[in-house]
């Protein structure tokens, strides 16, 4: 009887485990995307008031947004101090590839972080903001789709796991 | 055109070669473009210790030049005279080398692109030209840049050791307001980076003690400040006043720092003129410097005319590169116009 409930707590558990990993990646994506405007806010302050350099304001941020996110500026930050020779946009567009990988963001929020890189530091203050700010309302759109997404399918994923775990206890016994 | 590779050869020490590697490696290099910098690294060091100028213009040659002589490099970092074997500058180049030099913040230095240069780390300028917009009148920035020219600066300790003496008034041992004259690029800022030094140091075989001296560095050459550190050395009773319009930075010392010497570089505007005439009549010596190349030249400029028709420069240096950059012409007293040297 013992290893029966044990099984049955083994069974339940992990299918809701995986049905709240997939819930966890709906709520992960307009998390992320949230900081990741909140970080080019701060970036366009930097540019705007305080006309720092995009290696020091890069590293700023780095230090103050939220850790899901930082590495992508980290990253970029530490490439260009190398200074091999790469432009910031190729800086951000290696780091973006990278951070893309371990996050939950899907192509197309990609292709719109990748486009502000072709800009980067490379245009007068006006155009600069001109073009944060254009990536910001993009990307505002891609939370606002990525919001409703997780609103229809996270807790629906929780639920499946659960509820696989149950029927599946209930058919073996 | 003279082959500088024999008559150098025996000059240069390993050590010195490393240096001067070294210096290109960090202060140069690291701002150029992939494809330049990879040319570059191959030219010989015999030619990079005594390179002043890389001239980096769209779909023309490379071009390095120095003292009376200037190459076309080659993709393979060989010299040449031809033209055609040159390395022909791209427009990417020139993007990509600006990004470079700006460290990829072209919004920082609005200022800078205004008046066509950059100064990066160890004091180096970078000028430039293309396409200037303007708004309500004068220049918003420059754009489409199809031309770099970047000038090395090099610190040359004792480049003021023939002028000295005109400098420093025999008796009282006050320095004397000197006004360097010479045609761009013929060592009027190397030579006033050392008249400063050995004011400042004080030259113990002359009995002349050091003096407070204020500098003010509007574009950072004379100390080659870069991130607050100071690099080239001028001297231990030093106060330096970077990056600041010099009119404004010249009351600033004046009111702060208590100098009993104030230098600064290429003067020309009005406020200048004014901020000069202050601290001469606050007592306080001005060293400074002026394009041109003989007084007739000078004269012909209102705000230095003004100037030096109240006879408040005593000692006139010219400057020449008949013999190489920093070769001293005449010295005359600027009071009676009479020939020292």
């Amino acid at each position: 009887m013992l290893f029966k409930i044990i099984g049955v707590i083994i069974v339940i558990s992990s299918s809701s485990y995986i049905g709240f990993l997939i819930a966890d990646y709906y709520r992960d994506r307009p998390k992320q995307l949230k900081s990741l405007q909140m970080s080019l806010q701060m970036l366009e302050t930097e540019i705007l008031y305080l006309s720092t350099p995009l290696p020091e304001a890069l590293k700023t941020i780095s230090e103050k947004c939220d850790k899901k996110i930082n590495l992508l500026f980290k990253m970029t930050a530490d490439i260009l101090d190398k200074q091999q020779g790469y432009t910031a946009g190729e800086c951000w567009e290696k780091a973006v590839n990278k951070y893309y990988k371990n996050s939950a963001l899907n192509t197309s929020d990609k292709k719109i972080l990748l486009s502000l890189g072709h800009y980067l530091g490379e245009t007068d203050k006006e155009n600069q903001l001109k073009k944060i700010k254009f990536t910001l309302s993009e990307l505002k759109k891609q939370e606002e789709e990525a919001e409703e997404i997780r609103r229809k399918n996270e807790k629906i994923w929780r639920y499946i796991g659960v509820l696989t775990g149950i029927s599946i206890v209930l058919i073996i016994f | 055109m003279k082959i500088i590779k024999d008559e150098h050869n025996s000059k240069v020490s390993s050590s010195q070669r490393y240096q001067i590697y070294e210096l290109f490696d960090t202060e140069i290099f690291p701002f150029l473009s992939l494809n330049i910098r990879n040319i570059l690294k191959f030219v010989k060091t015999d030619i990079l210790e005594i390179l002043e100028e890389i001239r980096l213009r769209a779909n023309r040659p490379l071009i390095i030049a120095g003292n009376q002589f200037d190459y076309f490099v080659e993709p393979n970092g060989k010299v040449t005279s031809i033209p055609d074997k040159g390395y022909i500058v791209t427009k990417e180049d020139i993007q990509k080398t600006l990004t470079l030099i700006s460290a990829s913040s072209l919004y920082a230095l609005e200022e800078e692109m205004r008046s066509g240069y950059i100064t990066i780390k160890g004091g180096h300028r970078v000028g430039f030209t293309g396409k200037a917009v303007l708004e309500q009148g004068s220049i918003k920035t420059i754009k489409d840049i199809t031309s770099l020219n970047i000038r090395i600066s090099r610190e040359v300790i004792g480049a003021a050791n023939k002028v000295i003496k005109h400098i420093i008034d025999p008796i009282t041992g006050r320095v004397f307001n000197t006004l360097i004259v010479s045609p761009p690029n013929c060592g009027k800022t190397t030579m006033l980076r050392d008249i400063i030094r050995q004011l400042s140091n004080g030259i113990p075989s002359k009995g002349f003690k050091g003096v407070n001296i204020g500098v003010v560095d509007e574009r950072s050459e004379l100390a080659g400040i870069y991130n607050g550190i100071c690099k080239n050395n001028l001297g231990i009773r030093t106060d330096i006043l970077d990056s600041c319009p010099k009119g404004e930075g010249i009351i600033i010392l004046l009111r702060s720092m208590a100098p009993n010497v104030i230098a600064t570089d290429e003067i020309g505007k009005n406020d200048d003129a004014l901020a000069i005439e202050e601290a001469i009549n606050a007592g306080v010596s001005i060293i400074t410097t002026v394009h041109g190349s003989n007084i007739k030249d000078i004269q012909e400029r209102p705000v230095i005319r003004n100037i030096l028709a109240k006879k408040f420069f005593e000692v006139i240096i010219f400057l020449s590169r008949n013999n190489g950059p920093g070769t001293i012409e005449q010295v005359i007293n600027g009071k009676n116009l009479n020939i020292l040297r």
